[in-house]
């Protein structure tokens, strides 16, 4: 079996306010391995959000330990935590989160550029991505000129242009309608299966969950059986 | 709906404050500049008539002759008072020894003043003159030069004891603009001075006061109508004190037009600020207003609501600029007087009132069009799509800050010709910051296209990309510091420009001393004193006194002040003045022609060669017939000839000059020019001449450029200091609107740390975003300050420069700025929590 991408063990959040502290995540231990598509799903309130932000990097856990690719992320710095979303992460968002002042193009080269590509060559690449996903006569609009869909691909784009190990997506389908929804869903699968990207994916709905080939359910910061 | 209004405005207090701030300064200066306007009217209105030490005052160049005084014995019905003044200048020189100084002498009669009061120490006035051989000396001669009371003084042929020291002459004027000190003594020791000689520039004044029953207004304008009917010569200065109030009030107006024009500049640029700041915030509450409408609230409600928290917030502001003003205007006027003027600042209802009520205006001005497209949109639309974006409304905005500024301009200046002309060279001023600015965007484009060529950091390109493409607020942003820093350094190329018109004077070999009435008998002797201690030789020009009578035959008349307009005034004033003429075979270094063609040496003709200013000034041109009244005879020349005076070379040089077989033999005296060896010489050449030629009057060429100078600097300072008030609204601008665009940079930098980038990354792209608009605002801000410090420039007569250090440290300032204020007024977004910044916007 391969290297785990993501590992988080016995992981703890608590918000403090004032004297009061809200326990969001008690204990939770979750592995990403490659290829593999996973669910998080959970009622609202439950910390699907936060676990999404410590998964990535995003966020520090009150306790417990984050192993990436094998290493102890628990005491990497912000930098370092950055470093490693840029190589091998990628996002997808709810609300699709493009940069507003970039075009289409521009928000899916973004990452390569990260990397170092030159943007000759990232356009290149996330042209290609854009075309494939049917967006090839849109490459140089801003997202405000897009439809909710096609922001999403863009987004899509953006999170695949890279070749991340991993794509985190919070509730990819949440603002889209039942058609539009599948059609996402289903680019996210071909991406996971033909290039072997782990996908997880957090979601309230039961039928993306039940697409992807695990689930785990958040509850009252708990992982449920 | 009073309720909710009050509670968004608490929950949005920063923004609100953000609304005031930028009325507050766009008002703030106004208010101040209204302030001491109104200070200085009432200061003038209480002094009218000490301004002439009495209610009619009759002034000449030469002593009054029978027909005058008969004129005056007419005037002086019963209950009435006169007194006569002389004034001169001349040199004193203590008894202890040290070299003579030049000193402005008056002699007065014991009823001087008949109006005000001549403030001495000891107490007591011109009475301390009674009885003969006293002086009075002005303060600042006890602190220059040491005088004591009882100190004996030598004023020509006379000795004097110093009786007291002068604290407050009424008619003084503006002391701050004098060339020498005050020196007072008796009218009865003036003929033993034995200085008016032939040619003395003296100045001869009859004053009188009206009886005690006499209405002031109508007593003293019949008294000046009966004056000008007995005596028409217009080389008689007839003035009543009702007169001078104005002409003196019109006098401060115009010295206060470049305050008023930054005032004014800074109210459009709070203006700007303000119409970016209230449609962000607007656009932001567009979801509130349409949910407010699906709640059952009426378009009508909606649009009152958030109407009335626009002017609420210009209610605010306008109070906060109406004390802001007085603030500055208080400090203003503890600078006063340096100037010779006294002021006081109380609060000015009417200035409170305009502040608030401009800005009260202004807000609901620059808000009212898109409150209404706002409110008025259905309900479920403006719940699912965001507000667009409508040209109209920046005409809108346009209209309502033009409204402002041509109010607040036509309050400055009295008349609706000037507050149209101010408003309309305003409007052409921000007409092209924003053509400069909206090309500096798509120079910031272009770049932004090219820096992915030249291999700039994504970052970097980032950040320039971003400054591109949110054009609206970039673009105010670039308006209003753009527009700051070019008022900054058009008033830097004005310091520059008359820093250097000065600089031929303090030259190596510029004359530093210069000898005044050497009576043709003594210019043997003076040519020998001077020859002794000058470098070089020394420069002798005749000077012939005469008066202007004719003008192409057709006698010049005198004016009336009260109504004519300024240029014509102005005329007036030039063409009955007292002439100074020269007559010369050749120009001098500082001289030359610019049309018409000088006479050649020797020429027997009678020709006239005009100064340039003076020429258009007085309404003159080539071929015009000058006739003079030379000491009683007439002398008609032809202008032949104008010529461009290098008036800082510190040469003698004339308005007039004529044919010399015209003068030559005409009453005159002589002034000399040269530059002494050293001080020592300059201090012993005082003594020889106050021996030898008690008559000549050694002017210090130097002192007086310093106190030139120290005037100009004061003055440009203050006007400095408004121009930085611009570039602190331009801050504020950027500063707010960076931070009400808080929540949009925060969910930026929270998605670029999403997709990998670091916080040091964030920043750089933060920091190119600012560094480019200050760049730009720097060039834009330079390619306007250069067109303004040109006409500035060209206004003033001075030479179009700019001093390289100190525009290259503007433009870095101009650069940094706003990169300080952005990223301190975005540096909460950029720390927020990425999580928590993503799912807030989510």
């Amino acid at each position: 079996m391969s290297a785990p991408i993501l590992e988080l063990s016995g992981i703890v959040k608590e918000f403090v306010s004032g004297a009061e502290s809200l326990r969001v995540l008690d204990g939770v231990d979750l592995t990403v391995r490659p290829g593999e598509t996973l669910a998080v799903t959970g009622p609202s309130g439950s910390g699907k959000s936060t676990l999404l932000g410590i998964m990535a990097g995003l966020e520090r856990p009150s306790s417990g330990a984050v192993r990436r690719d094998g290493a102890d992320a628990s005491a990497w710095s912000e930098d370092e935590q950055a470093g490693w979303r840029r190589r091998r992460l990628g996002f997808v968002f709810q609300s699709f989160r493009l940069v507003p002042t970039l075009t289409a193009l521009e928000n899916a080269a973004m990452p390569l550029e990260l990397l170092g590509r030159t943007p000759a060559e990232a356009e290149e690449r996330a042209a290609g991505l854009l075309q494939a996903l049917g967006l090839g006569e849109r490459l140089h609009h801003r997202p405000s000129a897009l439809s909710g869909g096609e922001q999403q691909r863009v987004a899509l784009a953006r999170a695949y242009a890279h070749g991340p190990a991993l794509i985190l997506a919070d509730e990819p389908t949440g603002s889209l309608d039942r058609a539009t929804a599948e059609k996402v869903l289903g680019a996210l699968l071909e991406i996971n299966a033909r290039s072997g990207t782990a996908l997880a994916v957090v979601t309230h709905d039961p039928a993306v969950a039940a697409v992807l080939g695990r689930s785990v359910r958040l509850e009252r910061g708990r992982l449920a059986p | 709906m009073i309720r909710l209004g009050l509670k968004l405005a608490a929950r949005q207090w920063s923004r609100f404050l953000f609304f005031a701030a930028c009325l507050s300064l766009g008002t703030g200066f106004l208010v101040a500049v209204s302030h001491l306007l109104t200070a200085v009217d009432k200061a003038v209105a209480l002094r009218a008539r000490e301004l002439l030490a009495g209610d009619v005052e009759v002034a000449s160049g030469r002593d009054f002759g029978a027909k005058e005084n008969a004129a005056f014995a007419v005037a002086l019905a019963p209950g009435r008072r006169a007194a006569r003044s002389v004034s001169f200048a001349s040199m004193l020189s203590p008894e202890r020894g040290g070299a003579p100084f030049l000193v402005s002498v008056k002699s007065v009669e014991a009823a001087y003043p008949l109006r005000g009061v001549l403030k001495t120490d000891p107490p007591g006035g011109a009475a301390l003159l009674a009885g003969g051989g006293k002086c009075l000396v002005e303060r600042t001669l006890t602190l220059q030069r040491e005088l004591k009371t009882g100190e004996r003084v030598k004023l020509g042929a006379i000795t004097l004891t110093v009786a007291g020291v002068i604290d407050r002459e009424p008619d003084r004027g503006f002391a701050a603009f004098s060339f020498a000190p005050r020196l007072m003594i008796a009218a009865e020791d003036l003929d033993k001075t034995r200085l008016l000689g032939l040619g003395a520039r003296t100045r001869f004044h009859w004053t009188m006061a009206l009886g005690e029953g006499e209405d002031p207004v109508a007593g003293s304008k019949a008294v000046k109508n009966a004056l000008e009917k007995a005596l028409p010569e217009p080389q008689l200065s007839i003035e009543s004190y009702t007169e001078g109030e104005p002409a003196m009030r019109d006098g401060l107006r115009r010295s206060a037009l470049f305050f008023t024009v930054l005032s004014l500049t800074a109210l459009l640029l709070g203006a700007a600020g303000l119409r970016a700041g209230l449609t962000l915030f607007l656009d932001s509450q567009a979801e509130t207003m349409g949910l407010l409408r699906c709640l059952g609230a009426s378009a009508l409600e909606v649009e009152r609501l958030y109407a009335g928290l626009c002017v609420g917030a210009g209610l605010t502001g306008g109070l906060g600029g109406a004390f802001l003003g007085w603030g500055v205007a208080a400090v203003a006027a503890r600078w006063a007087p340096k100037l010779g003027v006294d002021l006081t600042v109380p609060p000015d209802p009417a200035a409170f009132l305009e502040a608030i009520g401009l800005s009260a205006a202004l807000a609901w001005g620059l808000s009212a069009a898109r409150v209404r497209s706002l409110a008025a949109r259905a309900p479920l639309d403006a719940l699912r799509t965001p507000p667009a974006a409508a040209r109209g409304l920046v005409a809108a905005g346009w209209a309502a800050a033009g409204a402002a500024v041509l109010f607040a301009a036509w309050r400055r200046s009295g008349s609706n010709e000037d507050a149209l002309k101010l408003t309309a060279a305003l409007a052409l001023g921000a007409l092209a910051v924003e053509l400069l600015s909206r090309l500096a965007l798509r120079a910031a484009a272009w770049a932004a296209l090219k820096s992915a060529v030249l291999g700039a950091p994504l970052p970097a390109r980032h950040g320039l990309r971003r400054l591109a493409r949110r054009p609206a607020a970039s673009r105010v942003m670039l308006f209003t510091l753009a527009g700051g820093f070019a008022m900054l350094a058009a008033v830097g190329t004005a310091r520059e420009g008359l820093s250097r018109s000065l600089a031929p004077a303090s030259a190596e070999g510029a004359a530093d001393l210069f000898l005044v009435d050497v009576q043709p008998g003594q210019l043997a002797a003076a040519r020998e004193s001077a020859a002794l201690h000058a470098r070089g030789t020394p420069d002798f020009s005749p000077l012939v006194r005469a008066r202007l009578i004719l003008i192409d035959g057709r006698p010049v008349k005198r004016g009336d002040p009260a109504k004519a307009a300024d240029a014509e005034r102005e005329r007036g004033r030039l063409r009955s003045r007292e002439y100074n003429l020269t007559y010369a075979d050749e120009l001098n270094p500082a001289e030359k022609i610019v049309a018409g063609r000088f006479w050649a040496p020797g020429a027997v003709t009678a020709e006239a060669s005009v100064e340039k200013g003076f020429l258009e000034r007085a309404g003159l041109k080539l071929g015009s017939s000058l006739t003079f009244d030379v000491q009683g005879r007439e002398v008609t020349a032809t202008v032949t000839s104008v010529r461009e005076v290098e008036w800082a070379a510190m040469r003698p040089n004339f308005f007039v000059t004529l044919t010399p077989n015209l003068l030559a033999k005409a009453p005159q005296t002589f002034i000399g020019s040269f530059r002494s060896k050293s001080p020592a010489d300059a201090a012993a050449l005082r003594v020889e001449l106050a021996a030898r030629l008690p008559n000549v009057s050694v002017i210090d060429a130097a002192a007086l450029l310093d106190r030139v100078r120290e005037t100009l600097n004061l003055l440009l300072a203050a006007i400095g200091a408004l121009a930085g008030f611009c570039v602190l609204t331009g801050a504020l601008v950027v500063g707010g609107l960076v931070a009400l665009g808080g929540e949009e940079r925060a969910a930026d930098a929270a998605l670029e740390r999403a997709l990998g980038w670091t916080a040091r990354e964030t920043l750089i792209a933060d920091a190119s975003e600012l560094g480019a608009l200050g760049t730009l605002a720097g060039l834009a801000a330079a390619a306007t300050a250069a067109g303004l410090g040109w006409a500035v420039a060209r206004r003033l007569s001075v030479p179009f420069a700019a001093d390289p250090r100190e525009a290259a440290l503007l433009f870095v300032a101009a650069a940094l700025l706003p990169v300080l204020v952005g990223l301190l007024s975005g540096a909460s977004g950029r720390r927020a929590a990425v999580m928590d910044a993503l799912r807030k916007d989510a």
